[in-house]
């Protein structure tokens, strides 16, 4: 009986020991981790376009943490779409968009009819179109997120939403997708 | 025949994969005849036996795996895991061990882990261990090696044995009824010797050994030595699992051997006993389930002489090949991620 | 232990990873001397996409000598392209380029006149002692004039090569050429040895190396022996520069390879070897700075190997910069077919041509014509034994096969953490690949998605960046706004406590009635200025001018609308002054004065109120009158004539309400003189009518908008007007159909008008600026919409509909007009 006490008392003290140090370790070498609001927004592509239907990436990072839908993002593609439910361990799901959303495009004003009306401007959510009232309007190709929101307000519908051409720079070394063009003998050079 | 683009570079070595296999198995071959020449025809039906098999169940899984068969038999691989899976059956076994051997190998161990070039273990070990563990006696009911002038079993009475479902035990009378005598193999009498009391020489004073080394097994392993230095020399493996692994075992058992040579074998009889040498060149240097670096190479050829050395020792298994290469590719991926190769411009600071 | 400099004086190499001994078939081509190949009647020259301050020097049409440069530049990464032959530019357009992926890049396309009239700048060679004179910045200007390139393949500026940023200790001049096939380098070696020679003496000139090694691969003994012979003729110091054989393997021709071989040392990952104290030349390149020096000749043209047992003369040619490969393939008695595959480069690491029109570039060492016995058709690829002879043959010590599953996959990340990055693209792997995977292939893809990943994140950051930036601007803006809110409604309650009050408010509420109506009959006729500014197939210039015209129009309506309330003007009186105007400038030039005089006039915010206008209309009759002169420019000014006299007729409107006795009727005088003055053209009259009915439908929106506020309005005039312009169109039975319904729909517009306005009090009546301008932009859709579908008489149809539509559009924004709240008058 004796024995039994004894072994109970110092399993009992072993265990508060321990509980203890674990307490005091976690504690000490608590990992300030990256909040998931701060992570999912670094995954998404920050075209602020809105499809996700929030007003902005950091909104929609906010609502991926409060447990909203993770494939709402279109210009991330699947690609952000998995990293996203890797991120908070849900399942892969497919994307709301179709595929031919995701292709990446720019805006491009025709500019010989732009009025002038600012609207695009006022619309673009991260200052990619120049230009002034009365003035005809461009679009800074580099700083567009193709986010597709200056076409609507434009009242003379004058943007269209342009899918980027590759280039030599940019070009995916896809070999089989390139047209080879079979030239005859006897054309002229 | 339209035009398609590819990618440089344009030219390309000759080298195949299906030439490879085809001259692994090749040099394979002098190990095979002398396996055949002291364990009679059975040795050579088992190996015949398990390639057509290994060929029609790569056929089967192919077809069912909806892949193009061809090709894929045509690499000669599912040939060659046959050949290993035979030669590592006991001549006379049944002919079911063999059949459920190979199409477990290709099956379970190569396709269900996705195919050629995708398995983790080696095809041809893990079948033999899983024999081992669930037929132990018909694995381990090896013929006594005899020379030429006693290869008493015939042909005729080897495909009998093998293929009408004669039981061990018949084998065993069956044989005694010939030389009087059923056999452990070298390893498996020294293991027994020394749980009886007895000293290695003497052990080695059993009528299994002569001159210190097993009979017939010394020269299956010198063919299959032979076998493995023709493969260096026509570059179809790299020196180092083999080397590493023979090095290790050697290593490990001379140091054992100086401490204790009563109750250690001696690194020689290490070396040439068992499957040292098959496993040493033909089976520890499957590329797919090996490390890849030369470093990590290295690395896991000493795990396998490790290991053998230890299991041989130490563990309850006379020999430990199929456990060691086993083990060792498990800890493959391992090496291969910790022991990368230092890249071109990269400090070698880790 | 020897210092660096010892050991490579002693000739120590180092032995280098990996590697490959794939078969030379060098003797192919390297047999005969290099010659020269019939020129191409046209040269395709790619102008080059670096800098961004590279301007075009040629247009189209223009001629142009032998060495001429085709672009400028000012910044110093500029590398210039020049004209391989005399001859005339045919076009500057986009044309398939010579990569591997073919895509179209800008090209000056150069008809060749076969004059060879050479570039003025060109000079006999010099000596070498006006050489040894120049100073550096001239050397290395006359490099960069010259366009010299590393003809290497990677052809990197050299002018900035040979501007390191650190100090060059070591100077290797890169002779290996380990690529089966090549020949180029050897023939050059030795055939020009002593240029070669004076290249490396500049290069020693400008940088100072203390060493200079001359690599060549031992299997070129030839080129040894001549390029020993001529260092030794070379006024180079004496033990600092050496020609060092190296151990035929591919690809020790690599720079990272090379450095490693010659001096033992690693280029770290990311690093250049300036970074080491080492430059690698090539022996092409070291010639052309010879030639660039000496002579002022821009690198033109090199030497290209055209070999493969489809080339019928394999052997090494000077080949212009520029020739389309084609034509060097009819040259050279190609074999083969359409479908034989052309090799740009070496069998190693050259691409495959996808398009044979594209032109040989500065880059490039190597066509190669294989037939199917030497390159066979790539096999399928079979699955990966990881045999590991990747790793073994990999120069740069990466783990080709963990690359390969990782790229596979798609995990480029992994890829990544394998340094990818510091994969060389030699082709090793894939060449020992005894599964005949193409592993470079992999490589590439997972190369170029990474790069296109980093590149998205750093536009992802950007747009970030630059969202954050814009809450925060327009967070101020609207504090700020608040602030002037809060201010103007004080000064308002001070002026309030005025004895006048009741005075002001009356006229604050007709100004803003006003605004609102201006802002409507602006927008229209611009937009019908524009539109049929753009239908029209006028010259491109004419159009502009329109469009300035109409937005400086625009502008001042606007402007007038938000200037002081006291503003009014004069009524315009008609003024007609036939002033014979000929040319279109003179009109488009009076339109934009008129424009400017309107917006003078109604900016004139405080002005008494016998203000003249007149010179307005003036120009206004003045484009009316001139409109006979030329039927195509007649569309224009009457257009042009529409809008100033909607303008006009705003401004006449505006006086009303400050004026009670102001008479509307002289505008439409004008209106019905830009009717009446439509006949000279049938089709063209349309427009013009058109665009008077809507201005005059306006005109009576405003009118009925005053109206409201003012009860000695006339309105009468007005209809007048629409009546004289349907009485003006007789000319074409289906056109005044739509005349017709043009004033209708413009009648329609005029009352909601007139029934917008009244339903108003007057606070809110005009207040919302925002509204209007809504509105504004919907009648310019309607205008538009009326106008462009005018010339098919059958689709009057749909112009009604595009009328009710309109109009149903109209009273939507009415109604919203109404609702709108006060403080929208910021915007």
């Amino acid at each position: 009986m004796f024995e039994i006490v004894i072994a109970i008392i110092l399993l009992g003290l072993l265990a508060l020991f321990f509980g203890a140090l674990l307490g005091f370790a976690a504690e000490k070498f608590k990992v300030e981790g990256n909040p998931v609001v701060e992570q999912a927004e670094a995954l998404l592509p920050q075209t602020q376009c809105g499809q996700c239907g929030y007003p902005g990436c950091r909104p929609y990072a906010e609502a991926i943490a409060n447990g909203e839908k993770i494939n709402k993002c279109p210009p991330g593609g699947t690609a952000t779409m998995e990293k996203l439910a890797e991120l908070m361990g849900v399942e892969p799901e497919p994307l709301t968009a179709t595929a031919e959303t995701q292709i990446k495009k720019v805006a491009y004003i025709r500019e010989e009819e732009c009025i002038g009306c600012t609207k695009c401007i006022q619309a673009c959510p991260v200052d990619a179109i120049l230009g002034t009232g009365k003035q005809m309007h461009t679009v800074i190709i580099d700083y567009c997120t193709g986010c597709d929101l200056c076409v609507e307000p434009c009242p003379v519908d004058c943007i269209d939403m342009l899918p980027v051409t590759p280039n030599i720079q940019n070009w995916n070394w896809k070999l089989n997708a390139i047209p080879v063009t079979i030239i005859s003998e006897e054309s002229k050079c | 025949m339209a035009f398609k683009l590819a990618s440089s570079p344009h030219i390309n070595t000759s080298v195949q994969t299906s030439t490879i296999m085809l001259k692994v198995m090749a040099c394979a071959l002098p190990g095979v005849m002398v396996q055949c020449y002291f364990f009679g025809w059975g040795a050579i039906i088992q190996v015949l036996l398990s390639i057509a098999v290994a060929m029609a169940t790569e056929a089967a899984v192919l077809s069912l795996r909806k892949r193009p068969v061809w090709p894929t038999l045509s690499d000669n691989s599912a040939a060659l895991t046959g050949l290993l899976v035979g030669v590592a059956i006991p001549a006379l076994a049944p002919w079911w061990v063999s059949v459920i051997g190979v199409v477990f190998a290709i099956l379970v161990v190569k396709h269900l882990y996705g195919g050629l070039g995708n398995n983790i273990f080696n095809p041809a070990m893990a079948a033999y261990v899983m024999l081992l563990i669930s037929f132990p006696l018909q694995m381990t009911t090896w013929v006594a090696p005899a020379g030429a002038a006693l290869n008493d079993v015939s042909l005729l009475a080897s495909l009998q044995i093998i293929f009408q479902g004669v039981s061990p035990a018949e084998v065993l009378a069956y044989r005694a009824g010939f030389d009087g005598m059923s056999m452990a193999t070298p390893l498996d009498a020294i293991k027994t010797s020394l749980s009886t009391g007895l000293t290695i020489n003497e052990a080695l004073e059993k009528p299994t050994f002569e001159n210190g080394f097993g009979i017939g097994w010394v020269w299956i392993n010198v063919a299959y030595l032979f076998g493995g230095l023709c493969m260096l020399k026509l570059k179809l493996i790299r020196w180092h699992i083999s080397g590493a692994v023979i090095f290790s075992l050697f290593v490990c058992a001379s140091i054992g051997y100086l401490l204790s040579p009563d109750t250690h074998t001696g690194p020689l009889l290490h070396l040439f006993s068992g499957a040292t040498m098959i496993a040493a060149f033909f089976i520890a240097t499957d590329p797919v389930t090996a490390a890849t670096s030369v470093k990590g190479r290295l690395l896991f050829g000493a795990l396998i002489g490790v290991l053998v050395y230890s299991i041989r020792s130490f563990g309850g298994y006379p020999d430990a090949f199929a456990f060691a290469i086993l083990l060792a590719n498990l800890c493959a991926p391992f090496i291969d991620y910790y022991v990368k190769p230092r890249a071109y411009g990269h400090r070698a600071s880790r | 232990m020897l210092t660096l400099f010892e050991q490579i004086d002693k000739g120590t190499l180092w032995r280098v990873a990996g590697g490959i001994h794939p078969p030379e078939f060098k003797t192919l081509s390297n047999q005969s001397n290099i010659a020269r190949l019939p020129l191409a009647d046209q040269y395709i020259i790619p102008v080059p996409q670096v800098g961004e301050s590279c301007t075009l020097a040629v247009a189209v049409g223009d001629m142009v000598t032998q060495g001429q440069p085709l672009t400028q530049g000012d910044s110093f990464r500029h590398l210039p392209v020049h004209a391989p032959v005399s001859g005339l530019i045919a076009a500057i357009e986009t044309r398939p380029s010579n990569h591997a992926s073919g895509l179209p890049v800008l090209c000056c396309i150069i008809d060749n006149d076969h004059q060879q009239r050479l570039c003025p700048a060109m000079h006999a060679p010099l000596s070498q002692d006006d050489v040894k004179a120049m100073s550096s910045d001239e050397l290395l200007n006359r490099v960069k004039r010259a366009g010299v390139a590393g003809l290497g393949g990677a052809a990197f500026p050299t002018h900035i090569k040979l501007k390191p940023v650190s100090d060059i200790e070591l100077l290797i001049i890169n002779g290996v050429e380990c690529e089966p096939y090549i020949t180029s380098d050897d023939r050059l070696m030795r055939e020009h040895s002593t240029e070669i020679v004076r290249g490396i003496e500049i290069i020693h000139q400008l940088l100072g190396p203390k060493r200079i090694v001359i690599a060549i691969e031992d299997n070129k003994p030839q080129a040894i022996e001549q390029m020993t012979d001529a260092l030794n003729h070379s006024d180079l110091p004496a033990q600092c520069a050496r020609v060092t054989a190296i151990p035929t393997v591919y690809p020790s021709g690599g720079e990272k390879q090379l450095i490693q071989i010659i001096t033992g040392q690693e280029v770290p990952s990311g690093a250049i070897p300036a970074n080491l104290g080492i430059l690698v030349q090539n022996v092409g390149t070291a010639f052309s700075i010879t030639q660039a020096v000496y002579c002022n000749a821009p690198l033109i043209e090199r030497v290209v190997t055209l070999t493969g047992h489809n080339v019928g003369r394999p052997g090494n040619y000077w080949v212009p910069i520029g020739t389309p490969v084609d034509h060097l393939l009819r040259c050279t008695h190609f074999k083969g077919d359409s479908e034989s595959p052309i090799i740009i480069g070496g069998p190693m690491m050259g691409y495959m041509l996808p398009n044979r029109h594209a032109p040989l570039l500065k880059g490039t060492n190597c066509i190669l014509a294989p037939d199917n016995s030497e390159m066979a058709p790539s096999a399928p690829e079979m699955p990966c034994i990881r045999c590991g002879e990747c790793a073994q043959a990999c120069p740069a010590g990466l783990l080709p096969q963990q690359l390969f599953w990782h790229a596979k996959a798609e995990e480029y990340d992994k890829a990544a953490s394998y340094n990818l990055r510091d994969c060389i693209e030699c082709g090793c792997c894939s060449y020992v690949c005894p599964s005949d995977i193409p592993l470079v292939e992999y490589y590439r893809v997972a190369k170029s998605a990474l790069r296109v990943e980093a590149e998205e994140k750093k536009q992802a950051e950007l747009a970030k960046q630059r969202f954050d930036s814009r809450m925060l601007r327009l967070e101020q803006e609207k504090r700020a706004r608040e602030e002037k809110a809060k201010q103007a409604a004080q000064k308002r309650k001070a002026a309030m406590s005025g004895t006048d009050k009741d005075a002001v408010a009356a006229a604050m509420a007709r100004i803003k009635a006003k605004k609102a109506a201006e802002t409507t009959t602006t927008a229209a006729p611009a937009s019908n200025a524009d539109r049929s500014a753009t239908t029209s197939n006028t010259a491109t210039q004419d159009k502009v001018a329109a469009a300035i015209a109409r937005a400086k129009a625009k502008k001042a309506a606007q402007q007038a609308s938000s200037a002081v309330p006291e503003s009014s003007c004069n009524a315009p009186e008609p003024d007609e002054v036939h002033a014979p105007v000929v040319s279109q400038q003179d009109k488009i030039a009076a339109a934009i004065a008129r424009a400017k005089a309107k917006k003078a006039a109604q900016q004139n915010p405080s002005s008494d109120e016998h203000q003249q206008v007149e010179s307005n209309d003036v120009d206004v009759s003045n484009a009316t009158s001139s409109t006979p002169i030329s039927e195509a420019e007649a569309k224009k000014a009457k257009i042009a004539a529409a809008v100033a006299k909607a303008k006009a007729k705003k401004a006449g409107q505006q006086n009303p309400s400050s004026d009670e006795h102001q008479q509307v009727e002289p505008n439409d005088v004008d209106v019905s003189n830009a009717a009446s003055s439509t006949p000279i053209s049938e089709a063209e009259a349309k427009k013009a009518k058109i665009a008077a009915a809507v201005a005059k439908a306006k005109a009576k929106k405003a009118a009925q908008q005053n109206s409201s506020s003012d009860e000695h309005q006339q309105v009468e005039p007005n209809d007048v007007d629409v009546s004289n312009a349907a009485s003006s169109t007789p000319i074409s039975e289906a056109e005044t159909k739509k005349a017709k319904i043009a004033a209708a729909v413009a009648k329609a517009k005029a009352k909601k008008a007139a029934q917008q306005a009244p339903s108003r009090n007057a606070d809110i009546a005009a207040v919302p600026l925002e509204a209007p301008l809504v509105h504004a932009d919907k009648t310019s859709q309607q205008g538009k919409a009326v106008d462009s579908d005018e010339l098919s008489a059958a689709e009057i149809k749909q112009q009604r509909i595009a009328a009710a539509v309109a109009k149903a559009k109209a009273k939507k924004l009415a109604k919203a007009a109404s609702a709108a709240p006060d403080d929208e008058l910021e915007d």
